[in-house]
């Protein structure tokens, strides 16, 4: 039992990366019905700007108390802001001129997207793993026998809080009115006054800013990134958005909890589980797109055109 | 001078050209009905007016300003409300959201919470529903919703796609008395009905598009009486 609650405990801290980065997909798929291929590199882009944040503070090991706070805060903020920078970018330089071209061509430029920045990465900080600072002490709290540590605590919390804070934003700010009204209808959107192309870049912007937090947590995580990083967890952040409901934002939440739960039970319970877990999450993925295409908290909707 | 001036305006969707040199203007203060069949190109002059679909050349001004290089959304700030053709609610915001969203140009939020209770008292079955999801709501009452939701930008010209489109006879009756008091409370309307009888019996002026051009103009009494219109759009 003890072995079970604690691989719940990794499966959550793990699916709260994969659910902060699944937003990212949800949340830009719900108003440009695009599934953006380069979020998942934006999201090592996250771990890249928290690790020269953290230089630029001078930080090198292990932080308590207020120190450990600041040096957090600063950093996914900055992490966050960097990222939903590249996030908008990316939207106006590649995405906005293919607004009304047939869907595949913003795919395959997202796919292209993707490519960019993992070799731009990969230039900047080099082919191999990078290490991360230990700037979070390693003990936490144990219970009954279940250990979580600083990292998974840090890791829940900050995810829980940011999908909070967004899901307050979306319900109830006018601009995450405007959101969900250009997801909804686009041409009755622009009728009421709003600018799509502001709204449009305000989701990149939040998407990615999420990416970017997350990016930070799974560096301080993992104690490492790598620049091809994105590519496998964006996949995953990928099928937890089609897993909760592709354009759901909630369900992009229970996406990623969902596959960090398969996922760390699976590499407990399967032999030889650690090479197996992808193979695990990625049925996941077909299984929910032969059985309910719409997701678990997707409405079948149909087609706009 | 007009308030609303087209000049020569055509539009293509693809190739296809839908308007061809269509010239209106609507006054300050009128109701103008444009009628005509299926494809004539009714809501292809709205979509241009709103900057919806740009048009391939013409003028269109409103108050006296350009409105061809302006955005949707640039074109509603300048006083233009728009209830499109298929009411295009938002199905899953509530009523209230759909009506706050009509207000969305809107800076003062007790002008906006004022306008909505003046909505509200126009259309009292949207009171009994605030809460509930416009998805919900019937035809009828979508149709309510759109208008009123057109209103909350406190537009000096209002344009209405087929309002009367899916209504009971009585609800028609309804949406039409409103029109009128919208009209009277001092918004310029212009109007798109297949229900040509009603909306030229309601109208100042009206005009007749027929494939993509206009082919007859004048007072909506004299439209009313003409011998072509009576044969072709009010079934007499």
């Amino acid at each position: 039992m003890d072995v079970f609650l604690q691989q719940v405990v990794n499966g959550l801290s793990l699916g709260a990366i994969y659910a902060l980065i699944a937003l990212g997909y949800t949340m830009v798929y719900g108003v440009v019905e695009l599934i953006n291929f380069a979020h998942g590199d934006v999201y090592t882009l996250g771990s890249f700007f928290s690790l020269a944040i953290l230089a630029a503070l001078g930080v090198s090991g292990e932080l308590h108390g207020a120190a450990l706070l600041g040096v957090v805060v600063v950093t996914v903020l900055a992490a966050m802001l960097l990222c939903g920078i590249v996030g908008v970018l990316i939207e106006r330089l590649a995405y906005r001129r293919l607004r009304n071209a047939p869907r595949l061509a913003p795919l395959i430029t997202a796919i292209g997207m993707s490519f960019i920045l993992e070799n731009v990465m990969q230039l900047w900080r080099g082919p191999s793993p990078v290490p991360f600072p230990p700037v979070i002490p390693n003990p936490g709290v144990t219970l009954g026998g279940v250990t979580v540590t600083t990292k998974e605590g840090l890791a829940i919390v900050l995810a829980l809080g940011l999908m909070v804070a967004l899901q307050l934003f979306i319900a109830n700010s006018k601009l995450g009115k405007a959101m969900r009204a250009t997801a909804q209808d686009r041409e009755a959107a622009q009728l009421m006054g709003i600018n799509v192309n502001t709204t449009i870049a305000a989701t990149f912007l939040i998407g990615s800013a999420l990416a970017g937090a997350a990016g930070f947590v799974s560096g301080v995580y993992y104690g490492t990134t790598w620049f091809f990083n994105g590519f496998q967890a964006g996949l995953k952040a990928f099928t937890a958005a089609v897993l909760g409901g592709i354009g759901n934002i909630a369900g992009a939440m229970l996406g990623g909890f969902s596959i960090g739960l398969i996922e760390a039970i699976a590499t407990q319970y399967i032999p030889a589980g650690a090479q197996w877990s992808n193979v695990v999450v990625f049925s996941v993925l077909v299984l929910v797109l032969i059985f309910r295409p719409s997701g678990l908290l997707g409405e079948a909707l149909p087609d706009k055109v | 001078m007009a308030l609303l001036e087209l000049h020569n305006v055509d539009a293509f969707y693809g190739r296809i050209r839908a308007l061809r040199d269509v010239s209106l203007h609507v006054n300050e203060g009128e109701i103008v009905a444009l009628i005509g069949a299926n494809g004539a190109g009714k809501t292809t002059t709205l979509r241009a007016i709103s900057g919806l679909l740009q048009p391939g050349s013409g003028s269109i001004r409103f108050a006296g300003e350009d409105l061809r290089r302006c955005t949707p959304d640039a074109i509603v700030r300048r006083g233009i409300g728009h209830a499109p053709e298929g009411r295009r609610v938002f199905a899953r915001m509530s009523v209230r959201e759909n009506l706050e969203l009509g207000a969305y140009t809107r800076r003062s939020k007790a002008d906006s919470a004022r306008d909505m209770a003046g909505v509200l008292e126009t259309f009292p079955r949207l009171r009994e529903r605030l809460g509930q999801k416009a998805g919900t709501l019937s035809g009828g009452e979508q149709q309510m919703l759109a208008i009123g939701r057109a209103l909350m930008s406190r537009p000096r010209l209002l344009m209405l796609d087929e309002p009367s489109l899916g209504l009971s006879p009585i609800l028609v009756q309804t949406i039409f008395g409103i029109i009128g008091e919208i009209n009277a409370a001092g918004t310029t309307v212009l109007l798109i009905e297949q229900n040509a009888r009603q909306a030229l019996a309601l109208a100042t002026r009206g005009y007749v598009l027929e494939v993509g051009r206009v082919a007859q103009e004048d007072t909506a009494s004299r439209l009313l009486a003409s011998e072509t219109v009576r044969a072709a759009y009010l079934g007499a």
